[in-house]
Protein backbone atom coordinates (compact mmCIF):
# COMPACT_ATOMS: atom_id res chain seq x y z
CA UNK A 1 0.00 0.00 0.00
CA UNK A 2 2.96 2.28 0.79
CA UNK A 3 4.35 1.40 -2.77
CA UNK A 4 0.61 2.70 -4.30
CA UNK A 5 0.93 5.43 -2.24
CA UNK A 6 3.77 6.53 -3.51
CA UNK A 7 2.77 5.86 -7.28
CA UNK A 8 -0.41 8.06 -6.93
CA UNK A 9 1.27 10.71 -5.18
CA UNK A 10 3.92 11.00 -8.33
CA UNK A 11 1.45 11.25 -10.63
CA UNK A 12 -0.51 13.57 -9.00
CA UNK A 13 2.91 16.12 -8.86
CA UNK A 14 3.70 15.27 -12.74
CA UNK A 15 -0.48 16.01 -13.46
CA UNK A 16 0.13 19.56 -11.83
CA UNK A 17 3.41 20.16 -13.35
CA UNK A 18 1.94 19.64 -16.83
CA UNK A 19 -1.19 21.59 -16.46
CA UNK A 20 1.62 24.71 -15.31
CA UNK A 21 3.60 23.87 -18.36
CA UNK A 22 0.51 23.95 -20.54
CA UNK A 23 -0.12 27.58 -18.99
CA UNK A 24 3.64 29.05 -19.65
CA UNK A 25 2.52 29.92 -22.88
CA UNK A 26 -0.98 31.71 -22.33
CA UNK A 27 1.19 33.83 -19.37
CA UNK A 28 4.13 34.41 -21.83
CA UNK A 29 1.62 36.15 -24.29
CA UNK A 30 0.87 39.24 -22.68
CA UNK A 31 -1.10 40.87 -19.53
CA UNK A 32 -4.21 40.39 -21.29
CA UNK A 33 -5.28 37.45 -23.10
CA UNK A 34 -9.04 37.81 -23.61
CA UNK A 35 -10.61 41.47 -24.24
CA UNK A 36 -13.07 41.29 -21.37
CA UNK A 37 -17.05 41.90 -22.90
CA UNK A 38 -18.71 45.52 -22.32
CA UNK A 39 -20.86 45.31 -18.80
CA UNK A 40 -23.71 47.12 -17.62
CA UNK A 41 -25.95 47.37 -21.24
CA UNK A 42 -28.80 49.31 -20.29
CA UNK A 43 -31.86 51.00 -22.75
CA UNK A 44 -32.75 54.96 -21.93
CA UNK A 45 -35.78 55.07 -23.75
CA UNK A 46 -37.50 58.42 -24.04
CA UNK A 47 -40.37 59.90 -26.57
CA UNK A 48 -39.59 56.79 -29.17
CA UNK A 49 -35.44 57.32 -29.02
CA UNK A 50 -33.93 54.27 -27.72
CA UNK A 51 -30.29 54.60 -26.76
CA UNK A 52 -28.46 51.69 -25.67
CA UNK A 53 -25.37 52.24 -23.21
CA UNK A 54 -22.97 49.98 -21.38
CA UNK A 55 -19.51 50.61 -19.56
CA UNK A 56 -16.66 51.41 -21.78
CA UNK A 57 -13.62 48.87 -21.93
CA UNK A 58 -10.59 50.19 -21.11
CA UNK A 59 -7.31 49.51 -22.50
CA UNK A 60 -4.76 51.45 -22.07
CA UNK A 61 -2.77 53.70 -24.53
CA UNK A 62 -5.48 51.55 -27.40
CA UNK A 63 -8.76 52.78 -28.71
CA UNK A 64 -11.45 50.12 -28.90
CA UNK A 65 -15.00 49.56 -31.14
CA UNK A 66 -17.97 48.13 -30.35
CA UNK A 67 -20.55 46.62 -32.75
CA UNK A 68 -24.12 46.05 -31.50
CA UNK A 69 -26.74 43.26 -33.06
CA UNK A 70 -30.09 42.74 -32.16
CA UNK A 71 -33.04 39.89 -32.61
CA UNK A 72 -37.15 40.76 -32.36
CA UNK A 73 -39.07 38.70 -30.40
CA UNK A 74 -39.74 37.22 -34.10
CA UNK A 75 -36.24 35.98 -34.67
CA UNK A 76 -35.66 34.75 -30.48
CA UNK A 77 -38.69 32.65 -31.40
CA UNK A 78 -38.41 30.95 -34.94
CA UNK A 79 -34.27 31.42 -35.89
CA UNK A 80 -32.43 32.12 -32.80
CA UNK A 81 -29.13 31.84 -34.07
CA UNK A 82 -29.85 35.01 -35.84
CA UNK A 83 -28.93 38.33 -35.38
CA UNK A 84 -29.29 41.17 -36.99
CA UNK A 85 -26.20 44.16 -37.02
CA UNK A 86 -27.38 47.70 -36.00
CA UNK A 87 -27.90 50.47 -38.87
CA UNK A 88 -25.66 52.84 -37.51
CA UNK A 89 -23.43 50.80 -34.95
CA UNK A 90 -20.43 48.90 -36.82
CA UNK A 91 -17.38 49.26 -35.01
CA UNK A 92 -17.71 52.57 -33.11
CA UNK A 93 -16.11 54.61 -30.57
CA UNK A 94 -18.10 55.91 -28.14
CA UNK A 95 -20.01 53.30 -25.25
CA UNK A 96 -23.57 54.06 -26.66
CA UNK A 97 -25.73 53.36 -29.91
CA UNK A 98 -28.87 54.91 -30.97
CA UNK A 99 -31.12 51.92 -31.95
CA UNK A 100 -34.15 54.12 -32.79
CA UNK A 101 -34.11 52.38 -36.47
CA UNK A 102 -33.87 48.74 -35.11
CA UNK A 103 -36.32 48.96 -33.19
CA UNK A 104 -39.41 49.22 -35.51
CA UNK A 105 -41.89 46.74 -33.53
CA UNK A 106 -43.85 46.90 -30.23
CA UNK A 107 -42.31 43.34 -29.48
CA UNK A 108 -39.25 42.87 -26.68
CA UNK A 109 -35.74 42.85 -28.63
CA UNK A 110 -32.63 41.88 -27.61
CA UNK A 111 -29.57 43.54 -27.60
CA UNK A 112 -25.94 42.62 -27.61
CA UNK A 113 -22.38 44.26 -27.62
CA UNK A 114 -18.95 43.13 -28.10
CA UNK A 115 -15.78 45.64 -28.13
CA UNK A 116 -13.29 45.23 -30.85
CA UNK A 117 -9.31 45.27 -30.73
CA UNK A 118 -7.29 44.96 -33.86
CA UNK A 119 -7.67 41.73 -34.67
CA UNK A 120 -9.17 40.45 -31.22
CA UNK A 121 -12.71 40.30 -30.39
CA UNK A 122 -14.61 40.05 -26.65
CA UNK A 123 -17.74 37.54 -26.44
CA UNK A 124 -20.93 38.76 -26.76
CA UNK A 125 -22.34 40.65 -23.82
CA UNK A 126 -26.32 40.70 -24.15
CA UNK A 127 -29.34 42.86 -22.06
CA UNK A 128 -29.94 41.29 -19.15
CA UNK A 129 -34.21 41.81 -20.00
CA UNK A 130 -35.12 42.15 -23.26
CA UNK A 131 -36.37 46.07 -24.50
CA UNK A 132 -39.56 46.76 -25.47
CA UNK A 133 -40.18 49.98 -27.15
CA UNK A 134 -44.12 50.15 -24.91
CA UNK A 135 -41.78 51.19 -21.59
CA UNK A 136 -40.66 54.66 -23.23
CA UNK A 137 -41.12 57.51 -21.21
CA UNK A 138 -43.70 59.69 -22.70
CA UNK A 139 -43.04 63.43 -21.58
CA UNK A 140 -45.79 66.34 -21.56
CA UNK A 141 -45.32 68.55 -25.12
CA UNK A 142 -43.41 71.95 -24.93
CA UNK A 143 -45.66 74.52 -26.41
CA UNK A 144 -45.98 78.34 -27.29
CA UNK A 145 -48.99 80.27 -27.54
CA UNK A 146 -49.37 83.18 -29.47
CA UNK A 147 -52.25 86.13 -29.73
CA UNK A 148 -53.18 87.01 -33.21
CA UNK A 149 -55.58 89.71 -32.48
CA UNK A 150 -57.96 87.88 -31.10
CA UNK A 151 -57.01 84.62 -32.51
CA UNK A 152 -54.90 82.06 -30.30
CA UNK A 153 -52.41 80.08 -31.91
CA UNK A 154 -50.47 77.19 -30.76
CA UNK A 155 -47.29 75.75 -31.30
CA UNK A 156 -46.27 72.25 -30.58
CA UNK A 157 -42.59 70.54 -30.49
CA UNK A 158 -42.47 68.27 -33.02
CA UNK A 159 -41.48 64.58 -31.90
CA UNK A 160 -41.61 63.16 -34.72
CA UNK A 161 -44.43 61.31 -37.36
CA UNK A 162 -45.25 58.91 -34.81
CA UNK A 163 -46.83 61.62 -32.56
CA UNK A 164 -50.07 63.20 -32.44
CA UNK A 165 -50.92 65.39 -29.82
CA UNK A 166 -54.48 66.26 -27.95
CA UNK A 167 -54.84 69.90 -26.68
CA UNK A 168 -57.17 70.90 -24.76
CA UNK A 169 -58.45 74.44 -23.83
CA UNK A 170 -61.32 76.22 -21.87
CA UNK A 171 -62.61 79.80 -20.62
CA UNK A 172 -61.13 80.63 -17.58
CA UNK A 173 -64.63 81.29 -16.02
CA UNK A 174 -66.74 79.25 -13.58
CA UNK A 175 -68.56 76.17 -15.45
CA UNK A 176 -66.90 76.54 -18.44
CA UNK A 177 -66.55 73.73 -21.06
CA UNK A 178 -63.34 71.89 -22.09
CA UNK A 179 -62.68 71.27 -25.54
CA UNK A 180 -60.54 68.84 -27.32
CA UNK A 181 -58.47 69.05 -30.56
CA UNK A 182 -56.74 66.57 -32.09
CA UNK A 183 -53.31 67.70 -33.65
CA UNK A 184 -51.59 65.55 -36.11
CA UNK A 185 -48.17 66.59 -35.94
CA UNK A 186 -45.83 69.20 -34.48
CA UNK A 187 -43.89 72.33 -35.63
CA UNK A 188 -46.44 73.80 -37.20
CA UNK A 189 -48.72 76.85 -35.92
CA UNK A 190 -51.95 76.23 -35.77
CA UNK A 191 -55.16 78.16 -35.26
CA UNK A 192 -56.75 76.95 -31.58
CA UNK A 193 -60.05 79.41 -31.25
CA UNK A 194 -60.72 83.21 -31.99
CA UNK A 195 -61.33 84.43 -28.23
CA UNK A 196 -63.64 86.66 -26.67
CA UNK A 197 -62.48 90.24 -25.48
CA UNK A 198 -62.13 90.46 -21.89
CA UNK A 199 -61.69 86.56 -21.40
CA UNK A 200 -59.05 84.46 -20.14
CA UNK A 201 -58.04 80.65 -21.79
CA UNK A 202 -55.91 78.16 -20.48
CA UNK A 203 -54.45 75.80 -22.47
CA UNK A 204 -52.97 72.21 -21.56
CA UNK A 205 -51.93 69.46 -24.65
CA UNK A 206 -50.46 65.86 -24.48
CA UNK A 207 -48.93 63.59 -26.86
CA UNK A 208 -50.64 60.43 -27.98
CA UNK A 209 -48.27 57.26 -29.77
CA UNK A 210 -50.34 55.15 -31.84
CA UNK A 211 -48.32 52.50 -32.25
CA UNK A 212 -48.05 51.48 -28.73
CA UNK A 213 -51.18 53.08 -27.92
CA UNK A 214 -50.06 55.14 -24.96
CA UNK A 215 -50.21 58.96 -23.92
CA UNK A 216 -48.24 60.70 -22.25
CA UNK A 217 -49.30 63.32 -19.32
CA UNK A 218 -50.87 66.85 -19.81
CA UNK A 219 -48.36 69.68 -19.55
CA UNK A 220 -48.66 72.24 -17.10
CA UNK A 221 -51.79 74.48 -18.59
CA UNK A 222 -50.69 78.11 -19.44
CA UNK A 223 -53.48 80.83 -19.56
CA UNK A 224 -53.37 83.76 -22.11
CA UNK A 225 -56.25 87.25 -21.59
CA UNK A 226 -57.06 89.17 -24.19
CA UNK A 227 -57.79 92.53 -23.50
CA UNK A 228 -61.81 93.58 -22.17
CA UNK A 229 -64.38 96.67 -23.77
CA UNK A 230 -61.87 99.96 -22.07
CA UNK A 231 -60.32 100.18 -25.56
CA UNK A 232 -63.34 100.00 -28.00
CA UNK A 233 -65.10 102.23 -25.78
CA UNK A 234 -62.86 105.40 -25.21
CA UNK A 235 -62.15 104.54 -28.92
CA UNK A 236 -66.10 105.08 -29.89
CA UNK A 237 -65.90 107.83 -27.88
CA UNK A 238 -63.04 109.54 -29.43
CA UNK A 239 -65.05 108.75 -32.47
CA UNK A 240 -67.92 110.67 -31.55
CA UNK A 241 -66.41 113.55 -30.44
CA UNK A 242 -64.54 113.74 -33.74
CA UNK A 243 -67.44 113.45 -35.50
CA UNK A 244 -69.28 116.45 -33.73
CA UNK A 245 -66.19 118.48 -34.66
CA UNK A 246 -65.97 117.76 -38.07
CA UNK A 247 -69.98 118.05 -38.04
CA UNK A 248 -69.51 121.85 -36.95
CA UNK A 249 -66.22 122.67 -38.22
CA UNK A 250 -66.51 121.69 -42.13
CA UNK A 251 -69.82 123.90 -42.91
CA UNK A 252 -67.69 126.67 -40.68
CA UNK A 253 -64.74 126.73 -42.75
CA UNK A 254 -66.91 126.65 -46.42
CA UNK A 255 -69.28 129.26 -45.20
CA UNK A 256 -65.46 131.39 -44.47
CA UNK A 257 -63.93 129.99 -47.55
CA UNK A 258 -67.10 131.02 -49.48
CA UNK A 259 -66.82 134.54 -47.96
CA UNK A 260 -63.10 134.51 -48.72
CA UNK A 261 -63.44 134.22 -52.66
CA UNK A 262 -66.44 136.64 -52.82
CA UNK A 263 -64.62 139.38 -51.30
CA UNK A 264 -60.81 138.46 -53.25
CA UNK A 265 -62.84 137.82 -56.73
CA UNK A 266 -66.14 139.45 -56.98
CA UNK A 267 -66.40 142.22 -54.34
CA UNK A 268 -69.47 144.35 -54.00
CA UNK A 269 -68.30 148.31 -55.16
CA UNK A 270 -70.00 150.54 -52.88
CA UNK A 271 -69.63 154.15 -52.75
CA UNK A 272 -68.40 155.92 -49.90
CA UNK A 273 -71.46 158.56 -48.25
CA UNK A 274 -68.97 161.22 -49.56
CA UNK A 275 -69.10 161.11 -52.54
CA UNK A 276 -72.98 160.16 -53.45
CA UNK A 277 -75.00 162.01 -55.09
CA UNK A 278 -78.05 163.92 -53.44
CA UNK A 279 -80.90 166.03 -55.03
CA UNK A 280 -78.42 169.17 -54.72
CA UNK A 281 -78.78 172.27 -57.07
CA UNK A 282 -74.73 171.68 -57.45
CA UNK A 283 -74.66 170.42 -60.91
CA UNK A 284 -71.90 168.33 -62.09
CA UNK A 285 -69.46 169.55 -63.59
CA UNK A 286 -67.37 167.87 -65.96
CA UNK A 287 -64.23 169.73 -67.62
CA UNK A 288 -62.31 169.48 -70.80
CA UNK A 289 -59.32 171.86 -72.12
CA UNK A 290 -61.84 173.21 -74.58
CA UNK A 291 -64.38 174.09 -72.47
CA UNK A 292 -62.40 175.70 -69.80
CA UNK A 293 -64.38 178.80 -70.75
CA UNK A 294 -67.50 177.00 -69.78
CA UNK A 295 -66.32 175.80 -67.23
CA UNK A 296 -65.24 178.83 -65.99
CA UNK A 297 -68.97 180.86 -66.80
CA UNK A 298 -70.72 177.94 -65.14
CA UNK A 299 -68.44 178.54 -62.24
CA UNK A 300 -68.95 182.16 -62.13
CA UNK A 301 -73.11 181.66 -62.64
CA UNK A 302 -72.91 179.53 -59.27
CA UNK A 303 -70.36 181.71 -57.04
CA UNK A 304 -72.83 182.77 -54.90
CA UNK A 305 -73.88 179.04 -54.11
CA UNK A 306 -70.47 178.19 -53.75
CA UNK A 307 -69.60 181.29 -51.49
CA UNK A 308 -72.42 180.26 -49.10
CA UNK A 309 -71.27 176.59 -48.88
CA UNK A 310 -68.12 177.55 -48.13
CA UNK A 311 -69.05 179.82 -45.20
CA UNK A 312 -71.12 177.25 -44.09
CA UNK B 1 -98.59 49.73 -29.36
CA UNK B 2 -96.88 47.89 -26.81
CA UNK B 3 -95.93 45.15 -29.52
CA UNK B 4 -94.51 47.83 -31.86
CA UNK B 5 -92.30 49.62 -28.92
CA UNK B 6 -91.24 46.46 -28.08
CA UNK B 7 -90.35 44.98 -31.51
CA UNK B 8 -88.38 48.71 -31.76
CA UNK B 9 -86.51 48.25 -28.99
CA UNK B 10 -85.25 44.66 -30.03
CA UNK B 11 -84.58 46.17 -33.41
CA UNK B 12 -82.69 49.04 -32.00
CA UNK B 13 -80.49 46.48 -30.07
CA UNK B 14 -80.17 44.22 -32.62
CA UNK B 15 -78.18 46.64 -34.44
CA UNK B 16 -76.58 48.06 -31.80
CA UNK B 17 -74.81 44.91 -31.25
CA UNK B 18 -74.44 44.33 -35.03
CA UNK B 19 -72.23 47.85 -35.19
CA UNK B 20 -70.05 46.88 -31.88
CA UNK B 21 -69.59 42.82 -33.42
CA UNK B 22 -68.38 45.04 -36.69
CA UNK B 23 -66.61 48.04 -35.03
CA UNK B 24 -65.05 45.31 -32.44
CA UNK B 25 -62.61 44.20 -35.36
CA UNK B 26 -61.58 47.42 -36.42
CA UNK B 27 -60.77 48.61 -32.85
CA UNK B 28 -58.56 44.97 -32.79
CA UNK B 29 -55.90 46.93 -35.26
CA UNK B 30 -55.91 50.38 -33.67
CA UNK B 31 -52.40 50.69 -32.71
CA UNK B 32 -50.92 49.47 -35.43
CA UNK B 33 -48.64 51.59 -37.88
CA UNK B 34 -49.31 50.01 -40.90
CA UNK B 35 -47.73 52.89 -42.84
CA UNK B 36 -44.47 52.19 -41.78
CA UNK B 37 -44.99 48.23 -42.49
CA UNK B 38 -46.21 48.83 -46.26
CA UNK B 39 -42.96 51.73 -46.16
CA UNK B 40 -40.84 48.96 -45.24
CA UNK B 41 -42.03 46.45 -47.42
CA UNK B 42 -41.78 49.04 -50.47
CA UNK B 43 -38.27 49.58 -50.07
CA UNK B 44 -37.52 45.95 -50.73
CA UNK B 45 -40.10 45.08 -53.14
CA UNK B 46 -38.16 45.00 -56.45
CA UNK B 47 -35.63 42.64 -55.28
CA UNK B 48 -37.67 40.17 -53.22
CA UNK B 49 -39.91 40.04 -56.40
CA UNK B 50 -36.49 39.81 -58.67
CA UNK B 51 -36.15 36.66 -57.26
CA UNK B 52 -39.52 35.38 -57.90
CA UNK B 53 -39.28 32.93 -60.48
CA UNK B 54 -42.38 31.60 -61.09
CA UNK B 55 -44.51 34.77 -62.87
CA UNK B 56 -47.60 32.35 -63.83
CA UNK B 57 -48.30 31.36 -60.55
CA UNK B 58 -49.80 32.99 -57.81
CA UNK B 59 -50.23 32.18 -53.59
CA UNK B 60 -52.50 34.36 -52.30
CA UNK B 61 -55.03 33.74 -55.20
CA UNK B 62 -56.55 37.11 -54.88
CA UNK B 63 -59.20 36.59 -56.76
CA UNK B 64 -60.52 33.45 -55.15
CA UNK B 65 -59.42 34.01 -51.65
CA UNK B 66 -58.85 37.86 -50.00
CA UNK B 67 -61.69 39.46 -52.66
CA UNK B 68 -64.07 36.80 -51.92
CA UNK B 69 -64.39 37.67 -48.22
CA UNK B 70 -67.27 38.73 -46.39
CA UNK B 71 -66.93 41.38 -43.70
CA UNK B 72 -67.72 38.98 -40.98
CA UNK B 73 -64.96 37.02 -42.20
CA UNK B 74 -62.07 39.74 -42.12
CA UNK B 75 -60.90 38.76 -38.85
CA UNK B 76 -60.78 35.29 -38.95
CA UNK B 77 -58.40 35.39 -42.27
CA UNK B 78 -56.37 37.90 -41.19
CA UNK B 79 -55.53 36.16 -38.38
CA UNK B 80 -55.27 32.83 -40.14
CA UNK B 81 -52.75 34.93 -43.33
CA UNK B 82 -50.69 36.74 -40.78
CA UNK B 83 -50.08 32.82 -39.05
CA UNK B 84 -49.43 31.68 -42.93
CA UNK B 85 -46.63 34.40 -43.00
CA UNK B 86 -44.74 34.37 -39.48
CA UNK B 87 -45.30 30.32 -39.02
CA UNK B 88 -44.37 29.20 -42.91
CA UNK B 89 -43.33 31.84 -45.36
CA UNK B 90 -40.48 34.22 -42.51
CA UNK B 91 -39.21 31.00 -41.69
CA UNK B 92 -38.51 29.49 -44.71
CA UNK B 93 -36.87 32.34 -46.32
CA UNK B 94 -33.25 32.55 -46.31
CA UNK B 95 -31.81 36.08 -46.71
CA UNK B 96 -28.26 36.79 -47.34
CA UNK B 97 -28.75 40.80 -48.02
CA UNK B 98 -28.59 42.71 -44.43
CA UNK B 99 -29.78 45.60 -45.89
CA UNK B 100 -33.43 43.39 -46.81
CA UNK B 101 -32.85 41.23 -43.61
CA UNK B 102 -33.63 44.14 -41.30
CA UNK B 103 -36.92 44.99 -43.31
CA UNK B 104 -38.38 41.11 -43.17
CA UNK B 105 -37.25 41.23 -39.73
CA UNK B 106 -39.65 45.04 -39.11
CA UNK B 107 -42.27 43.55 -41.17
CA UNK B 108 -42.26 39.76 -39.09
CA UNK B 109 -42.02 41.68 -36.01
CA UNK B 110 -44.93 43.95 -36.67
CA UNK B 111 -46.65 40.84 -37.65
CA UNK B 112 -46.09 39.13 -34.56
CA UNK B 113 -47.52 42.27 -32.68
CA UNK B 114 -50.40 42.24 -34.63
CA UNK B 115 -51.17 38.52 -34.19
CA UNK B 116 -51.31 39.67 -30.24
CA UNK B 117 -53.74 41.82 -30.77
CA UNK B 118 -56.15 39.79 -32.55
CA UNK B 119 -56.16 36.80 -30.21
CA UNK B 120 -57.13 39.96 -27.61
CA UNK B 121 -60.12 40.25 -29.93
CA UNK B 122 -60.05 36.40 -30.19
CA UNK B 123 -60.73 36.01 -26.30
CA UNK B 124 -63.82 39.24 -26.64
CA UNK B 125 -65.26 36.63 -29.05
CA UNK B 126 -64.71 38.55 -31.95
CA UNK B 127 -62.68 36.79 -34.56
CA UNK B 128 -65.01 33.81 -35.02
CA UNK B 129 -64.25 31.66 -37.60
CA UNK B 130 -66.88 30.03 -39.98
CA UNK B 131 -66.35 27.35 -42.96
CA UNK B 132 -65.54 29.85 -45.68
CA UNK B 133 -62.90 31.40 -44.11
CA UNK B 134 -60.98 28.27 -43.38
CA UNK B 135 -61.32 27.42 -46.94
CA UNK B 136 -59.94 30.61 -48.04
CA UNK B 137 -57.06 29.99 -45.91
CA UNK B 138 -56.57 26.31 -46.75
CA UNK B 139 -56.11 27.29 -50.56
CA UNK B 140 -53.32 29.26 -50.09
CA UNK B 141 -51.34 27.10 -48.26
CA UNK B 142 -51.96 24.48 -50.83
CA UNK B 143 -50.87 26.93 -53.72
CA UNK B 144 -47.72 27.28 -51.04
CA UNK B 145 -47.35 23.58 -50.61
CA UNK B 146 -47.35 23.22 -54.70
CA UNK B 147 -44.25 24.86 -55.12
CA UNK B 148 -40.39 23.78 -53.93
CA UNK B 149 -40.04 25.72 -50.16
CA UNK B 150 -37.60 28.27 -51.28
CA UNK B 151 -39.07 30.10 -54.36
CA UNK B 152 -42.56 29.35 -52.49
CA UNK B 153 -41.40 31.62 -49.89
CA UNK B 154 -39.86 34.35 -52.15
CA UNK B 155 -43.38 34.16 -53.92
CA UNK B 156 -45.18 34.61 -51.09
CA UNK B 157 -42.79 37.56 -49.49
CA UNK B 158 -43.53 39.19 -53.16
CA UNK B 159 -47.27 39.10 -52.62
CA UNK B 160 -46.91 41.02 -49.69
CA UNK B 161 -48.36 44.19 -50.59
CA UNK B 162 -51.52 42.58 -52.11
CA UNK B 163 -51.83 41.47 -48.40
CA UNK B 164 -51.12 44.58 -46.68
CA UNK B 165 -53.41 46.63 -49.02
CA UNK B 166 -55.91 44.08 -48.20
CA UNK B 167 -55.42 44.18 -44.42
CA UNK B 168 -55.36 48.40 -44.59
CA UNK B 169 -58.78 48.09 -47.07
CA UNK B 170 -60.83 46.28 -44.45
CA UNK B 171 -59.10 47.99 -40.66
CA UNK B 172 -59.59 52.00 -42.51
CA UNK B 173 -61.72 53.35 -40.32
CA UNK B 174 -59.12 52.43 -37.34
CA UNK B 175 -59.77 56.54 -35.19
CA UNK B 176 -58.86 56.33 -31.69
CA UNK B 177 -61.62 54.58 -29.94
Amino acid sequence: TQTFTVVLKEIWTSLIMWFFYALIPCLLTGAVAILPAPQNLSVHSTNMKHLLIWSPVIIPGETVYYSVEYQGEYESLYTSHVWIPSSWCSLMEEPECDVTDDITATVPYNLRVRATLGSQSSAWSTLTQPFNRNSTILTPPGMELTKDGFHLVIELEDLGPQFEFLVAYWKREAGAKEHVKTVSSGGIPLHLVTMEPGAAYCVKAQTFVKAIGRHSAFSQAECVEVQGEVLPLALALFAFVGFMLILVAVPLSIWKTGQLLRYSCCPAVVLPDTLKVTNSPQKLISCRKEEVDACAMTAVLSSEELFRTWIW
Amino acid sequence: MKLLDVSLWLLGAVLISCSVHTRGLRRCLISTDMHHIEESFQEIKRAIQAQDTFQNVTILSTSETLQSVKPSDTCCVTKNLLAFYVDRVFKDHREPNPRILRKISSIANAFLYMQRTLRRCQEQRLCHCRQEATNATRIVHDNYDQLEIRSAAVKSLGELDVFLAWIDKHHQDTSAA
